[in-house]
């Protein structure tokens, strides 16, 4: 014990012992000053920003409860603002909701649709790309109930917007929708599949007469000549032909299938319609504005496939048959090949 | 019915679909179309605003990219352009892309490489600019996170492909874009060295265009990309090493008792798929152990241009006006790595013995490192005044009266290396100053002196002082064996075999007849010693001057020359001062005879017979036995170890240690202890030990034992004296039967 004392006592007095290469040991009453400073930032916590009632709804449109969400659409339904600035904001965060995992949800937004569209006529017609893009994904939703009232928002659009330019993309994704094979060489086995699956459910058998009812308000819309009336009357005499060497007068971007100013990943094809026969692949590439392309596109592509599908459903009777019927009608009203 | 039942399996998520798509690819090309076409919407959405997507459909997407990345083997004709529209995404948008998708596009385009969809080349074209993309300031936790999958990502790809055969075109155009990363002046090269290391380190990149490769990471201007590509240099290969060590280590089986345990246990499916496992296992490792690719040569060996990258490192990282930028530290790890190179590959690079000279000073921090960098940097054929300019500033610096012990040691203990590689780079005034502290009261300074005295022993030791010169040296003085110091620039050459006149001597004595070069025997090369010889890592080839072999050559030109030379008019003239001392003659003659002439003996050995790998191997014998192999072969590669140079370092042994240690002296000797119950030869039982050992109650109504109840007194006695000297001879003699 008492070496061990002693020891430790004789250990002050040593003298620390140099080494070569190494620098000397600070000495005892050596105090380090040196700091480290770190910061830490809060931006949810931030009192520098008051937040906005409008902006705080719509991040509400995305909460976890579909109860919630409703409440927020009728809320904004009742309180739209008459402030056209806003729109932006409002239609970019309820977009999402197209593909919204509650139905009531998605119905609730198909009624503000209807009212935004009658209450800003035109709105639509600027954010068309993006809206056409989420009816598009909802088309073809892996969720067979999110399919389902696609066509209920498609419908607003075909009343309220200009759609011609998304012809194709709209046509192509109902085929789709509808579980109608576009490729005829392709075996149809799972045509079959498709079709029980969704049968089996009460909504989506419902689903398909809107489905039907909807694409027959849409070949209307787009296969026939649009009955312009701008009120002014032309003097100037114009060649009746015209109108098919101008720019299209009513839409917004006329060159957007080129997607020159788009972000967006660029397909082969020509962008040329030529007299031959078009093929699927070239859907993505050409411009719809005119009728005789919409009608040239019909008529190569999705008239007989479509004429078979109608047919099939003919057979099924009831109000899916007569509004298949009813679409028969205006494909066979279609004039043939010029 | 079968319809009802596939109608109730219709898959309303991802994973489900993917299951039942690969299964079955045909009949679910619809619901993939539908889903395609979702992607594609999804993607349009995504693209039409990166930024500001929401959370619910980038998940989607997320899915969605997995699923069809999983299943596009499945469908090459409809998604031909995915992986292209992945590569543009991810090569346009990566700046705006959240993190988790972007993960997501990394892992699918692997995904998609693996499945041979996508060549490699496009893949590491795809994302290596991403690596690299992002300056290290503005490196946030996803930023880091992509950094570390891409590189893991690039690593096991290039692993990958060089399995086997390596796929020289796709190292090459790595490579090249490493050199282009290299080129530019910011730290982004840090990410070649990063790459070029671990790839080094696994042996999958070991050519020389790898080492350039990190030579010009070493030259490049950024200080961290400079000192991660020097420390390559310097460490790569023993990290090496101990990577292939680790894998051979962990067999975690083994072979012979599995076998053994087949033939005992009942044989059973899994216990036979478990041995076929192993044996599987165990080809594996073999195969990639003796991989015939795999070259095991030293980074500093793969060197193109040694000499112009040791000059431009100095240069420009050392002696340059702008070297400030590089600290204490790093500016030590050049010194290092110039001084092994110029020590491996005996380079000249003048500039830096005087640079070495500002940092020898006792106070200087790290100095044994440098003092280590500066005796590695000394070989025979640079001109001794260089060295001597180092060794003249160590011994005024370290050696003196003043100065503590150990600062002392350590300047002797430097001076002794620089002088192994260098013998001639001091004066003999100086080297006898400094045998002077042999005298020491400091152990450390003590050995140091002796050390170095021992070595003016071998090298010259006319340099010496007549009374430290020792025995051996003088007698080989006298004889005129030692003539002369080692002259500068002259390369010694063998001529002979070292040693051979020892076995020519052995063969005399043992009377061997010429031409036993005919039995087979002697032509056997020992198997199990040229097996390590391959397996082991990278041999050491003794350095080629030997000592022995100027011996011969001094001998053979004047074998009537005597000695006792003054060593200073030596090292001046060695041929025309040869001062003759009158000698008894007849000793003379005595010792001509005993010395068997080398070089006779090698011409007359040589001539007469060839040698066989059993001469060779009595050779080496007798060369260990006549202590011949000299302490003079320190090797031009080896380093000088700093912490070596101060003093001996102690450091408490391990157990193991301490046992190997108590055991080195006494391998041949047996365990002591009683020999009882031991038997020299195997043999059974003799009839003696069975009587002995047969049981009492048997034994006890025999006549012999009975009998001894009944011995008369004389007998008695007799029989227990007779006892006694068989005992006492049984000690004398040993216990032979």
């Amino acid at each position: 014990m008492g070496s061990k004392k002693k020891k430790e006592k004789q250990k002050d007095f040593k003298k620390a012992k140099l080494k070569v290469g190494k620098t000397a040991a600070k000495p005892d009453n050596y105090t380090d000053t040196s700091f480290k400073s770190k910061t830490i930032s809060l931006p949810n916590q931030s009192i520098t920003i008051n937040s906005n009632s409008l902006q705080h709804e719509l991040s509400l449109l995305k909460h976890h409860s579909s109860n919630t969400r409703k409440e927020i659409l009728i809320q904004l339904e009742s309180h739209l603002p008459s402030n056209s600035s806003q729109y932006k904001l409002i239609i970019s965060s309820i977009l999402p909701l197209i593909i919204d995992d509650s139905r009531m949800v998605r119905l609730q937004l198909v009624s503000l649709f209807k009212k935004i569209a009658i209450k800003q006529p035109g709105l639509f017609d600027l954010h068309l790309r993006s809206i056409i893009l989420f009816i598009v994904s909802a088309m073809t939703h892996i969720q067979p109930n999110v399919r389902n009232t696609v066509s209920l928002f498609l419908e607003i659009l075909i009343d309220y917007s200009n759609i011609k330019s998304y012809y194709n993309k709209i046509l192509k994704n109902y085929f789709i929708l509808m579980g109608w094979n576009l490729n005829e060489d392709k075996k149809s086995i799972s045509l079959a599949i498709n079709n029980n699956g969704s049968l089996n459910d009460e909504n989506s058998k419902k689903a398909r007469i809107e489905h039907v009812r909807i694409l027959n308000k849409f070949l209307q819309k787009t296969m026939f000549e649009e009955k312009i009336d701008n009120g002014i009357k032309i003097d100037v005499a114009i060649h009746p032909q015209s109108y098919k060497y101008l720019l299209p007068h009513n839409v917004p971007q006329p060159y957007s299938p080129l997607k020159l100013f788009v972000n967006e990943i660029q397909e082969n094809g020509t962008g040329v319609v030529g007299g031959s026969a078009l093929s699927i692949t070239d859907l993505d590439s050409i411009s719809t504005e005119d009728l005789g392309t919409r009608m040239k596109i019909m008529n190569d592509i999705f008239k007989p496939t479509l004429v078979k599908n109608l047919k099939g459903l003919l057979k099924e009777g009831g109000d899916i048959g007569r509004e298949a019927n009813n679409c028969l009608k205006i494909l066979e009203a279609l004039p043939k090949e010029k | 019915m079968a319809k009802k039942r596939r109608a109730a399996i219709l898959p309303t998520n991802i994973i489900l679909l993917q299951n039942v798509v690969r299964r079955d690819p045909e009949s679910y090309l619809e619901e993939f179309l539908q889903q395609f076409s979702h992607y594609e919407s999804l993607r349009d959405l995504y693209l039409l605003n990166p930024t500001g997507a929401d959370q619910n459909s980038t998940t989607e997407l997320i899915e969605l990219i997995g699923f069809l990345s999983a299943v596009c083997n499945c469908y090459p004709k409809e998604t031909a352009n995915f992986p292209e529209e992945l590569k543009t995404i991810l090569l346009n948008n990566h700046r705006d892309l959240s993190s988790e998708l972007r993960e997501k596009i990394i892992q699918c385009l692997t995904m998609l490489r693996n499945k041979n969809v996508i060549t490699a080349e496009s893949l590491i074209s795809t994302i290596f600019p991403l690596l690299v993309s992002y300056s290290s300031g503005s490196s946030g936790q996803h930023i880091k996170q992509m950094r570390k999958q891409i590189y893991s990502t690039l690593i096991s790809l290039l692993k990958s492909v060089n399995t086997g055969a390596k796929n020289q075109k796709l190292n090459r155009s790595t490579q090249a874009l490493l050199f282009n990363l290299l080129e530019q002046k910011d730290n982004q090269g840090l990410w070649a060295t990063k790459l070029t290391r671990e790839l080094w380190r696994k042996g999958i990149w070991d050519d020389s265009r790898t080492v350039e490769l990190m030579t010009q990471a070493a030259l490049h201007p950024d200080v961290k990309v400079s000192i991660a590509g020097v420390k390559f240099f310097l460490g790569a290969d023993k990290e090496r090493e101990d990577n292939f060590e680790e894998n051979s280590d962990d067999e975690g089986f083994d072979m012979t008792e599995l076998k053994h345990k087949m033939q005992h246990n009942k044989a059973s499916k899994k216990r036979t798929k478990r041995l076929e496992n192993a044996v599987k296992q165990m080809k594996k490792k073999s195969n990639s152990k003796h991989s015939a690719t795999y070259l095991n040569f030293s980074a500093i060996h793969l060197l193109r241009d040694p000499q112009g990258f040791a000059e431009q490192l100095f240069d420009s990282h050392l002696s340059a006006k702008n070297s400030n930028k590089f600290d204490l530290d790093q500016k030590i790890i050049f010194m290092n790595l110039i001084s092994r190179m110029i020590g491996t590959h005996k380079l000249i690079v003048l500039g830096i013995y005087t640079f070495f000279l500002k940092y020898l000073t006792p106070k200087q921090r790290n100095v044994t490192q440098i003092m280590a960098a500066s005796a590695q940097a000394s070989h025979d054929l640079v001109p001794p005044e260089s060295i001597e300019i180092v060794v003249r500033k160590i011994a005024d610096e370290f050696v003196s009266d003043g100065v503590a012990a150990e600062v002392a040691s350590a300047g002797i203990n430097t001076i002794r290396e620089i002088l192994s590689r260098a013998p001639l780079a001091i004066d003999s005034a100086l080297l006898q100053d400094l045998t002077e502290y042999k005298g020491s009261k400091s152990k450390a300074v003590m050995m140091a002196a002796r050390s170095l005295i021992s070595l003016y022993r071998e090298v010259a030791p006319e340099m010496l002082l007549k009374k430290d010169r020792g025995k051996t040296a003088s007698i080989e003085l006298q004889k005129g064996e030692k003539t002369g110091l080692p002259k500068y620039g002259v390369e010694n050459t063998i001529t002979s075999i070292p040693g051979i006149e020892l076995l020519a001597k052995w063969r005399k004595e043992q009377g061997l007849a010429e031409g036993d070069e005919n039995d087979d025997k002697n032509w056997e090369v020992d198997e199990s010693e040229n097996d390590s010889d391959i397996e082991g890592d990278w041999v050491t080839v003794e350095s080629d001057k030997d000592i022995d072999i100027d011996i011969s050559d001094s001998e053979d030109e004047k074998p009537n020359k005597d000695d006792e030379v003054s060593d200073l008019e030596l090292s001046d003239s060695e041929d025309e001062e040869v001062e003759v001392e009158g000698q008894p003659s007849e000793k003379k003659a005595k010792t001509e005879e005993n010395t068997v002439n080398a070089e006779q003996a090698m011409t007359e050995l040589l001539s007469s017979r060839i040698l066989t790998p059993a001469d060779f191997a009595k050779l080496e014998e007798l060369r260990t036995e006549a202590g011949l192999s000299k302490l003079m072969g320190t090797s031009n590669e080896e380093t000088v170890d700093s912490t070596t140079l101060v003093g001996k370092v102690k450091y408490k042994q391990l157990r193991e240690e301490r046992i190997a240690h108590a055991k080195e002296g006494k391998e041949d000797r047996e365990k002591f202890g009683s020999r009882k119950g031991k038997r020299e030869a195997p043999h059974s039982t003799t009839n003696k030990e069975k009587a002995r050992k047969k049981n009492f109650v048997m034994m006890i109504h025999k006549k012999a034992v009975q009998g001894k109840q009944k011995l008369s007194l004389r007998d008695r006695q007799r029989v227990l004296r007779a006892h006694i000297d068989k005992q006492k001879k049984k000690g004398k003699v040993g216990n032979n039967k």
